[in-house]
């Protein structure tokens, strides 16, 4: 009979957000991270899954409270069927702050504990064995190089659990050497890397189960897969609750503001917008007398959450400018102006000053 | 440039107004609405035209288009005279087209392309290439508008600004002061730290506050850090304690070890006794001799020799039985265990028996045979048949006679007679008839027809009749004749044969000796018994001879048989004697048989006997042998001698074993080496630990367990605790992410305020040129104008690093700052100011110089003054003024200023 489990890694439980979200945007996302969890486990107490596996990097460690750690445990329990396996991650490293020590964790809960050798957990009654090599804060973990040793039991269906890099990108503490153990094992499931990646049929990436930042675009979910000494079969099931989402428009100085308004409006489809995460990236050209702040928070009325990046600048013709101002202050400053960088910050100097002046600029109208 | 008409053909409320202005001073006459402003901006239109700016905050330029379409009438144009350099031309507009032509003052020569052409706006913008500005220069420049204050204090002030503003930045419009005071508000509202109402205040005091809270969480968090470490720091020791407990239990465990310390000694020893004997018993132990294997070998090395002796007897005796067998088997008759000698006799006896019957057999058939000779010889088959014969032939002839007697041919006349008659009866009829039929026909025929055939016809009928009935009864009468014939000729032949048939029997009657048939009757059954006699007689012959042979064959086969059997026995014949000879020698035979047969008995049973005790014996030999070798010996004194021994050794191992079996029960479950360990780690546990007796280590046990129990309370409040602070706190994330997101608005907020500082250091910067570059000049030419306006009262206007204003007055040198001032040199120094500036801006110094309304604020004397600057002014300069008053015109008249004088 085959063994089926979930695979899944990178969940970041509490996670400090590094994105331009207010305390409120911030605190939902904690709570989406948990609901999503909360689906994780519903999945395998609906499917009568036999092994989770969390390759690492459950929680962001030091953002993480003993009561969520209680939670989790909680949570594990109801799924009691379930045998789930948890290693550690550079977020959650087993050290001596670490919460994973110090909660009671239900019977079906295996705490990858060791971080100075492999350890070995056998599960006689499905025939699998498991090996895992948890992270601590040491810096760099001259151990993990031991996983080159293990030695499994054919007998057995032999899965390596581990939190890491197999490209040689991250730090060296991070590195797994997964050439030298691939044939040994049935199925190798990673963590560290937030997008799903196969490096080979039985050696993944699972991913993020939850999106955490713009960088991570695309589906996100966890491995769903069934396996026994002669077959494996697995699939990707999409859980992420909501999308990060990053356009780049192009904008014209002829745009009127409701045209600006319309193509920010439908960069992405009706539900996507009310649910998914976005970031724009204005390029182009507008016209100086937009009033671009105006048109973002307009936008922004139509979304779940936009946030901007200002790459565009004002459309302004200094020479005419300098022609109509000529001969005092203002044609002045225009000339100095225009001396410097085309950038937005001189051309938001320039509108602001122009502004100003032009305000102050009594009696030239009062006829 | 000198503006020389105006032509309003369709603007605003005029339609084709033409003004001509001179040289020098035009004053511009017209009450309020008269249409001053109107012609004012027609000029401004003329020159620049109207359209929308690029410009923020200039949107009333589209205004002035609507402003001034023209009141009625489909046009929207102008015209305007204008001549510099010696040269008049003529600029036409279309303010709706926008379209500009220029030419000489005669329209006949397009001078368009000398002018500048505005790309964005596409209209010809004349007043840029005329004055080398644009409009809004021109407009600020040329255009000077009323000093507004009536006060000399806020005059001075005005002047003051406005020198300001001309000083910093060549417009005397631009409120530069307040350019950077609003930057500074801006600046101020973005704020500081100082200012805790100012965005960034709020920002940096939520930040402050945050850092707050996030220390105390740190500090928190310091504390749970401590306190896990404190746990971590439990947990170790509650591991060791752990460990120490497990230790000390493992000593309770073993605490039993000390009772089994005496049974160990006892044990040792027996050990050693046991070991003692096994070295004795030694490997003997393992040849295992069997004592009764050997009283059982005795038994049967007895027994072999016991089956020994009986098969020699036995054999003996097979051998004397063979020789006796011998002898007895060649004393016998050969097949004399077949003959049965009493079978054989009463055979005989049988064979004499049956010879008697058949003798008697024989002479009664001959006593028969005689007989039946004897009646052969009387001939009674001949009387039998005679009798039959003369039987049968009388009867024949009784039936001839009656023949002869009977009358058939009397019969048969009378018939022939009979027939004859009826012919005759026949006839006679037929005639009577035919005649009685004739005479009715006729009767008939002649009554009623005449017709006689119909008679003819019955006629002919009747007699066919009568002819048939005739024609059958002679031929009968035929018949019986010829039958008459032949009878009597047969009557004749019998009574031949009747009389030799008569003849016959007489003959036989002779032939009998009998006189009668009653004689012959006698004789013929005398015959008939005689012959029913004799038949019997023959029928019991035949049985008996048929008996006879019988006999005969048996006895012949008896006798052969007997013959046969007594040839045997020497003897060719059957006789008594000789059957008396063989049966004393069968008896002789047989008694010798019988003693053979005896004989052959006991030698079969001897020999199977033999043969048992033969094979009993080899079985037997096949036992030792096997005991032997059971036994690992070859004979039965080395079995003998190492019995011996091993019953000494058997001692021994039923001594081993009851000592085993008691070292068992006192090792109990443990081995000896066990106990030893038991024993040993009990010791070593003691020795290494540091309790020296049971009750110490029972109350470490209890003590142990206890400090446990604390341990494990210790940490679980601890961590209950750790839990308990971290709920009463908010989370670091949250914290974290605020003190970023307000770090973020902190740092959006200096971009802003970059921006601000930006545009503040390049405005100031553009100020310092100006300052720099244009106040020198303005100075000058303010100086120069100045001078010019008061005739030298003053010689210098100063204006110092700070703009503050002064004038030197030339009689002392001393400087007499504005504030010291009249009001009238203020105005002075304003106009001196507003010429500078025109001088300084205009390529040329007959510009003109638009004043409107200018003085509506003076007073007389004020504005006496403000007549003589312009009527020095005028003196090169072609100047506007509009006015509303009349006071200027009363001014100009008074002091003889020379003007040209428009009303509107």
């Amino acid at each position: 009979m085959s063994i089926s489990f979930i695979h899944t890694a990178d969940l970041h439980i509490g996670k400090k957000f590094n994105l331009n979200f207010n305390v409120g945007d911030s605190i939902r996302r904690r709570i989406d991270l948990w609901e999503t969890f909360d689906k994780i486990i519903e999945l395998c107490i609906r499917n009568e899954i036999d092994f989770l596996f969390i390759a690492g990097d459950l929680t962001d460690g030091k953002y993480c409270t003993i009561e969520d750690i209680e939670r989790l445990a909680e949570k594990f329990k109801e799924a009691k069927n379930t045998k789930v396996v948890v290693t550690t991650g550079n977020n959650d490293p087993y050290s001596v702050n670490s919460y994973y020590k110090y909660v009671d964790w239900p019977e079906n809960v295996y705490i990858v504990d060791t971080t100075d050798r492999v350890k070995k957990m056998v599960f006689e009654e499905d025939g699998l064995c498991v090996y895992s090599i948890g992270l601590d804060v040491k810096g760099v973990q001259e151990e993990r190089k031991i996983v080159n040793h293990i030695k499994t039991d054919d007998d057995m269906v032999n899965v390596f659990l581990a939190h890491g890099d197999i490209e040689g990108n991250a730090p060296p503490d991070l590195g797994i050497d997964v050439e030298s153990i691939m044939d040994r094992f049935d199925y190798i499931a990673l963590g560290h890397y937030h997008q799903y990646y196969e490096h080979s049929e039985r050696v993944i990436y699972p991913g993020s189960p939850e999106p955490l930042d713009f960088k991570e675009q695309g589906q996100h979910g966890v491995i769903y897969g069934k396996i026994d000494k002669n077959s494996f079969e697995k699939v990707f099931l999409p859980t992420a609750k909501s999308r990060f989402m990053f356009k780049e428009l192009y904008l014209q100085p002829e745009y009127e503001h409701q045209k600006i308004l319309d193509i920010i409006k439908f960069i992405g489809d009706y539900i996507s917008v009310s649910k998914d995460y976005y970031k724009v990236m204005l390029n182009g050209t507008v016209n100086m007398e937009m009033d671009m702040d105006k048109v973002k928070a307009e936008a922004s009325t139509y979304f779940q959450h936009i946030e901007f990046v200002d790459n565009y600048i004002y459309d302004i013709d200094y020479d005419l400018l300098i022609e109509e101002y000529k001969g005092n202050l203002i044609g002045d400053f225009i000339k100095l102006i225009k001396e410097e960088d085309e950038h937005i910050n001189s051309q938001k100097a320039l509108l602001l000053g122009l502004d100003i002046m032009l305000k102050e600029k009594v009696g030239s109208n009062d006829y | 440039m000198i503006i020389n008409k105006l032509n309003l053909l369709n603007f605003g409320k005029f339609k084709d107004r033409e003004i001509e202005f001179s040289n020098g001073i035009n004053l511009i006459y017209g009450h309020n609405e008269a249409g001053k402003s109107t012609m004012h901006k027609f000029i401004e239109g003329m020159l620049y035209g109207f359209h929308t700016s690029n410009g923020k905050a200039e949107n009333n330029w589209l205004n002035d288009m609507e402003k001034f379409n023209p009141w009625m009438g489909e046009s929207y144009n102008g015209e305007l005279v204008y001549s510099q350099n010696g040269e008049k031309l003529k600029i036409y507009r279309d303010f709706y087209s926008n379209d500009v032509k220029i030419t000489d003052d005669s329209g006949n020569y397009d001078l368009g392309e000398r002018f500048k052409y505005s790309k964005k706006y596409r209209v010809i913008e004349p007043g840029k290439t005329i004055f080398g500005i644009n409009r809004r220069m021109f407009t600020n420049t040329f255009s000077i508008n009323q000093l507004g204050s009536r006060t000399d204090e806020n005059l001075i002030g005005e002047v003051k600004e406005k020198i300001e503003n001309l000083a910093k930045s060549k417009d005397e419009s631009i409120k530069i002061k307040h350019v950077f005071e609003d930057l500074d508000i801006l600046k101020q509202k973005m704020g500081s730290s100082e200012d805790l109402g100012s965005r960034a205040g709020k920002i940096i005091a939520k930040l402050a506050s945050l850092q707050e809270e996030m220390e105390l969480r740190e500090e928190a968090d310091g504390k749970t850090s401590r306190k896990l470490m404190l746990v971590d720091a439990y947990k170790k020791q509650l591991r060791k304690k752990q460990r120490e407990y497990d230790n000390i239990e493992n000593i309770v465990g073993e605490l039993d070890a000390d009772n089994i310390k005496e049974a160990y000694v006892t044990a040792w020893k027996l050990s050693d006794e046991i070991e003692g004997l096994n070295r004795e018993i030694g490997s003997n132990d393992m040849h295992d001799l069997n004592i009764e294997d050997y009283e059982r070998l005795i038994r049967l090395i007895m027994k072999s020799e016991q089956l020994e002796g009986k098969e020699k007897e036995l054999s003996t005796r097979v051998k004397a039985l063979t020789s006796s067998v011998k002898t007895l088997k060649e004393g016998l008759i050969i097949g004399n265990e077949t003959v049965d000698f009493e079978k054989m006799n009463s055979n005989y006896e049988i064979l004499q028996s049956n010879k008697g019957i058949e003798e008697r057999l024989e002479t009664k058939i001959n006593g028969i045979n005689e007989e039946i000779e004897i009646f052969e010889n009387n001939k009674f088959d001949a009387i039998i048949d005679l009798y039959d014969k003369y039987y049968a032939n009388q009867k024949k002839i009784k039936y001839y006679k009656g023949i002869n007697e009977s009358d058939i041919i009397s019969v048969l006349k009378s018939k022939i007679k009979k027939e004859r008659s009826g012919i005759i009866t026949n006839s006679m009829f037929s005639l009577l008839l035919v005649g009685l039929i004739g005479v009715g026909a006729h009767v008939a025929a002649s009554y009623f027809y005449n017709n006689l055939i119909y008679i003819a016809l019955v006629l002919l009928v009747v007699p066919a009749f009568t002819y048939k009935d005739t024609f059958r009864s002679r031929r009968i009468i035929k018949a019986v004749k010829s039958e008459i014939g032949k009878i009597e000729k047969e009557n004749v032949e019998k009574l031949e044969e009747q009389k030799s048939l008569e003849d016959e029997n007489r003959s036989i009657l002779e032939e009998t000796d009998c006189s009668s048939l009653n004689n012959l009757k006698a004789k013929y059954n005398l015959a008939s018994s005689e012959i029913g006699n004799i038949t019997e007689k023959k029928s019991t012959l035949e049985t008996l001879e048929e008996e006879h042979s019988y006999i005969k064959r048996k006895n012949d086969d008896l006798e052969n048989q007997l013959l046969e059997r007594v040839g045997v026995f020497g003897f060719g014949e059957l006789s008594t004697e000789n059957f008396n000879g063989i049966r004393r020698r069968i008896e002789e035979s047989r008694e010798k048989s019988g003693k053979l047969k005896s004989t052959n008995l006991e030698l079969e049973f001897v020999e199977e006997e033999l043969k048992l005790v033969t094979k009993e014996k080899e079985d037997n030999n096949d036992v030792v042998a096997h005991v032997f070798e059971r036994n690992g010996v070859e004979s039965v004194d080395e079995f003998k001698h190492q019995i011996k021994e091993q019953r000494y050794i058997h001692d021994k191992i039923l001594l081993r074993k009851a000592k085993v079996e008691s070292l068992k029960s006192i090792l109990g479950k443990y081995t000896l080496e066990e106990m030893k360990t038991k024993i040993d780690k009990l010791d070593a546990l003691f020795s290494n630990s540091r309790y020296s007796g049971k009750e110490e280590i029972l109350a470490a046990h209890r003590k142990n367990l206890e400090e446990i129990k604390e341990l494990e309370e210790k940490v679980k409040s601890l961590v209950d605790n750790i839990s308990l602070k971290q709920k009463g706190h908010r989370k670091l994330s949250e914290i974290t992410e605020e003190i970023e997101y307000y770090k973020r608005q902190k740092e959006e907020l200096d971009g802003e305020l970059e921006i601000i500082s930006k545009t503040q250091s390049v405005i100031e910067i553009a100020s310092k040129n100006i300052q720099e570059e244009f106040l020198p000049k303005f100075v000058r030419k303010i100086n120069y104008y100045f001078s010019l306006i008061t005739e030298r009262k003053y010689n210098e206007i100063r204006l110092d690093e700070n703009l503050n204003l002064s004038v030197v007055d030339p009689g002392s040198d001393m400087e007499v700052f504005i504030e010291s001032l009249s009001a009238g040199t203020v105005d002075q120094i304003y106009l001196s100011l507003r010429f500078a500036l025109v001088d300084i801006i205009s390529h040329d110094d007959e510009s003109p110089v638009i004043l409107d309304d200018c003085f509506t604020q003076y007073d007389y004397k004020r504005l006496e003054s403000a007549a003589d600057i312009m009527g020095n002014m005028g003196k090169d300069r072609q100047i506007l003024l509009f006015s509303c008053q009349m006071r200027e015109k009363e001014i100009f008249d008074n002091k003889e200023i020379p003007y040209n004088y428009i009303e509107i």
